[in-house]
């Protein structure tokens, strides 16, 4: 019984200094929040694995359709082009400004991207917290994001031209707009 | 009138001047030209790469119209005519070239043919075509 307690009491005490030392250090201010500052190797392992393993157990029970209309890509493409290539980048092109000084710096989606069509689907929907990857769920239809996903999916293997054309939106096309309201 | 406003800006010149540093180099600067246009140039340099910044990496889907000239560099002998690829590029030229552009080809993508598939028709590899 003596045993127990002094375990009990010493637990209790350790959370107790753990906790203070928590907030010392939350609110001292010392961690440097700055994107420009990076994080160390072990932190940036752990963060890496928690999103991915975050991702991967979420996405595990989306139904994938079929991804292969190409009418997906004529709708996908657009938005990509609009919504996503400022970061995410394009055939041809290897930076932007933005992109520079993100961090976590966003994947080059025009290269290999190691996530599954429904890992994909998942990020867009429901964006990355603390990055700058938003969640297009709240204001687009799945079927929208499916379009993009389709289009992600032949990203890598489009040449600058293809990429042009598919992205292009012509004159009366229902276009979309920063922030702007959901389609329905 | 003239007279009037030159009297104020001289005035307020004077008062300006009853600060040795400003006094200092506006004695600095008027009294050698030279070392005026060198500063005037060396101000100039210094902000250039002010303009330095490469509009081009702001640029993302402000493309209005495809450019379907570049079709005709692709070997379309080499290129799968069933690939989703080349019929959207197909899809948008031919309605770009048409000129119909009120009644786009583009369809909403809530109107493609978006369905679920069980896991034994999951996703493909690319070689794969998809049957319905």
């Amino acid at each position: 019984m003596k045993t127990l307690q002094s375990w009990g009491l010493g637990l209790l005490v350790l959370g107790v200094v753990v906790g203070a030392s928590g907030a010392a250090f939350i609110y001292s201010g010392i961690y440097n929040i700055g994107a420009d500052d990076l994080h160390t190797r072990p932190v940036h392992w752990l963060v890496e694995k928690l999103r991915e393993r975050s991702v991967a157990m979420r996405a595990a029970s989306i139904k994938v359709p079929l991804l292969d209309d190409s009418d997906l890509l004529l709708s996908g493409g657009p938005d990509y082009a609009e919504m996503c290539s400022g970061c995410h980048l394009e055939p041809g092109v290897n930076r932007s400004e933005i992109r520079d000084g993100l961090y976590p710096q966003p994947p080059n989606l025009a290269e290999r991207s190691d996530l599954s069509p429904a890992e994909m689907f998942w990020v867009i929907k429901h964006g990355i917290k603390m990055s700058a990857m938003p969640a297009w769920g709240p204001t687009h239809t799945d079927e929208r994001m499916w379009a993009m996903v389709a289009f992600l999916k032949r990203l890598p293997d489009l040449t600058p031209d293809q990429y042009q054309i598919l992205t292009a939106r012509q004159p009366g096309d229902g276009g979309h707009q920063h922030g702007g309201d959901a389609h329905e | 009138m003239i007279d009037r406003d030159t009297n104020r800006l001289q005035k307020i010149v004077a008062a300006l001047l009853q600060y040795r540093g400003l006094a200092f180099a506006h004695e600095w600067l008027l009294g050698n030209r030279m070392k005026l246009r060198v500063v005037v140039i060396f101000s100039m340099v210094i902000a250039l790469p002010a303009f330095a910044h490469d509009p081009s990496m702001h640029k993302g889907g402000d493309a209005k119209t495809p450019d379907c000239e570049q079709t005709e560099k692709m070997d379309m002998g080499k290129m799968d005519k069933n690939d989703p690829v080349m019929k959207a590029v197909r899809a948008k030229c031919m309605a770009a070239m048409a000129g119909d552009h009120g009644g786009h080809d583009v369809k909403p993508a809530d109107k493609a043919a978006v369905k679920p598939v069980t896991p034994e028709m999951a996703m493909p590899p690319m070689q794969q075509t998809a049957s319905d």
